[in-house]
């Protein structure tokens, strides 16, 4: 498989005042590769939603590279790279409430990408917005109508149409259904999935609900405190998850099978997540890892593949 | 036996510029001691309007409860209870945790303080007492550090921090009924997990009934002894958690385990997704609400609203598709063993 996306040693790092820096994203590095869903999970604070806005320059990256189709977008680039790559990546934002202008049609959020990289007269722009509001499941005469005549799965719809309408390849989807009721949230993921065969998509999924993630994905990285700490194949990952965090963010699960959760072992994770601003040393997980000791402060564990296709970033592994 | 709560006929309605709006369409339960009934559904379907109206939260005049409701708690009528006596019944009797710690504690007091508040009210005049009392609500509920919580203020906590103090809010002066009105959702997995382990050891150790409002199934499998299910202002199934769980006979309880994603099932396969959205509750509603919405929907669906039927024990459901003379029906929903 080719790869579509590839992030390198990426940094963004945020000044919070008195010389105090904020590492949200530390050295991170990926692969997406073209038609695939790259899923991310992590704890709030985690720097996966940093992460997936750094990857699209909506953030300027600290440090590191993001290249993408073989070109890195942290460097230099002529205008036409430029511009090609913000029309070939999207993104689909978290809160389908704030991510659109209360003032503006339905008809004119979905078309502002269009008329910025397209040139297309305004009849023709019509018959596009008519076509990508049937596609996902709305019909052409919410065009018309303003974003608070509609209900939170229906915007959420609108902000997927946003980022269909220039044709991309790659969208982020920045917790597209934590927003969401469930009966709501089942509808966007299998139109998500659907528009993914369709369109040979990629996405970077990002969300916080395990399962809808390891339904979603092919791969699944799992973020901590600004680094990842395990990436493997969405199976493998939940089958046999290496890195003590990733074991404990799986039992933390909750099922709706009382049967199943009455009987299975919980390995509790004690404690919340430290600040990002000063992070332990070494290890940043092991101030809450139960098999954490002397040597976990004093290096800081590399992300290795252990199997296969099976990174993982502990030094007890 | 006797209940401790007792519910008849609940209905409660908004007055709304666009008309009444029925949040509540008549709904008969009661809560046991020591037991756990959770109320699932989607958003406005009236899970939590039936919560904050046990502890009559929702003022006149733009609500209205049902001239035919009662609400009876250890024999007394809840909605008759004049203002003095629901002082006393709220807080001491029955409590609340509320949804959002983030917003439902006051950022201008410290934690203590706002645990003291209802200690003062309701179990004590000292002050000292108080501060112990809160105290060792503190220390219950599992926070690092109480003596330094207690001079803290909400904004200097985390999440999951906010949402302990809620918990020792609510158990301070030791209810007899807890009402949890989706205690997780603000919350992160694993502070998810802690919370539900943390709610389960309470629930023992004080000997509380609770009330459970979530639309989390993960947590009601965890959690629930009985669970309700409610569509659009009615309850539509009720059960205990195995009946629900393995052996549901409404379509729109089909449709709400379908829609979660099983660890153990293929991936990328579609989901289930219910069509369309919840049916606006100005409307009458005379038939089934879900009509709208069911794929085994029957003419007679569109008609009337069925009647209770029971199936065993406590399990009962509100569907024409368990009357005899009903079509067979495959449901949707087949429990797939999780390993």
């Amino acid at each position: 498989m080719k790869p579509l996306v590839e992030v390198k040693g990426l940094k963004k790092y945020f000044n919070v005042g008195r010389n105090t820096v904020l590492k949200a994203v530390d050295d991170l590095s990926f692969t997406i590769y073209q038609g695939e869903t790259l899923g991310l999970v992590g704890e709030s604070g985690c720097g996966k939603t940093t992460c997936g806005r750094t990857i699209l320059k909506l953030y300027e990256p600290t440090g590191g590279s993001i290249i993408y189709n073989g070109k890195d977008m942290n460097t230099k680039q002529p205008r036409s790279e430029i511009m090609n790559f913000k029309k070939s990546a999207q993104i689909i934002f978290q809160d389908p409430y704030s991510a659109l202008d209360p003032r503006m049609t339905i008809e004119e959020i979905i078309s502002e990408g269009i008329s910025v990289h397209y040139r297309k007269t305004r009849s023709e722009t019509a018959e596009i917005v008519n076509e990508l509001l049937t596609k996902i499941g709305l019909t052409g005469d919410f065009a018309n109508r303003f974003p608070h005549e509609l209900s939170g799965g229906q915007r959420q719809r609108v902000g997927i149409a946003r980022a269909l309408a220039v044709n991309p390849d790659f969208i982020v989807c920045d917790e597209p259904i934590s927003a969401l009721d469930v009966s709501i949230q089942a509808q966007i993921v299998n139109l998500l999935i659907s528009l993914q065969k369709e369109r040979n998509l990629t996405y970077l999924f990002i969300s916080h609900d395990l399962s809808m993630v390891k339904h979603i994905s092919d791969r699944v990285g799992v973020m901590y405190l600004g680094n990842l700490v395990e990436l493997a194949d969405s199976e493998t990952l939940f089958a046999e998850p290496k890195h003590p965090y990733t074991k404990a963010l799986m039992s933390a699960i909750l099922t709706a099978d009382p049967d199943f959760e009455k009987v299975r072992e919980r390995q509790k994770l004690q404690g919340e997540i430290p600040s990002p601003i000063n992070p332990p040393s070494g290890c940043k997980f092991r101030t809450r890892c139960p098999y954490a000791d002397g040597s976990c402060a004093q290096t800081v564990p590399e992300l290795r593949e252990v199997s296969p296709g099976h990174f993982t970033a502990c030094v007890k592994e | 036996m006797e209940h401790l709560l007792n519910v008849r006929d609940l209905a409660v309605s908004f007055h709304t510029h666009a008309g009444e709006v029925k949040a509540v369409r008549g709904i008969n339960f009661h809560l046991d001691k020591n037991e756990t009934l959770a109320f699932v559904g989607e958003s406005g379907c009236g899970k939590t309007v039936t919560a904050k109206t046990i502890l009559r939260l929702l003022k006149p005049p733009f609500v209205e409860i049902g001239a035919e409701s009662s609400i009876e708690f250890q024999g007394q009528d809840v909605i008759k209870m004049s203002k003095k006596n629901l002082q006393k019944y709220r807080g001491k009797d029955v409590s609340m945790i509320f949804q959002d710690p983030m917003t439902s504690l006051n950022p201008t007091m410290t934690c203590g303080k706002q645990i003291m508040e209802s200690v003062l009210l309701h179990v004590t005049k000292n002050k000292k007492e108080a501060y112990d009392i809160a105290l060792d609500t503190l220390k219950m509920v599992q926070i690092p550090d109480p003596e330094k919580r207690m001079k803290q203020y909400p904004h200097e906590l985390s999440g999951g921090m906010r949402q302990r103090i809620m918990i020792a809010i609510a158990l301070s002066c030791k209810p007899s009924i807890l009402i949890a009105d989706e205690p997780t959702t603000a919350l992160d997995v694993t502070i998810q997990a802690q919370v539900i382990d943390l709610l389960r050891e309470l629930k023992t150790a004080t000997k509380a009934a609770v009330i459970l409002v979530t639309h989390d199934l993960g947590v009601v499998a965890n959690f629930a002894d009985r669970i309700q299910v409610m569509y659009a202002g009615k309850i539509v199934e009720r059960g205990t958690a195995q009946d629900i769980f393995y052996k549901s006979r409404h379509p729109y309880t089909w449709a709400l385990l379908n829609s979660v994603p099983k660890l153990a099932k293929e991936r990328k396969q579609a989901l289930y997704s219910l069509r369309g959205t919840p049916p606006d509750l100005i409307l009458p509603l005379e038939h089934c609400p879900f009509a709208a919405r069911c794929q085994y929907c029957m003419p007679i669906c569109k008609e009337v609203f069925p009647e209770e039927t029971v199936i065993d024990g406590q399990h009962s459901v509100h569907c024409f598709l368990t009357h005899p003379n009903a079509p067979a029906v495959t449901p949707l929903y087949q429990m797939e063993v999780s390993s």
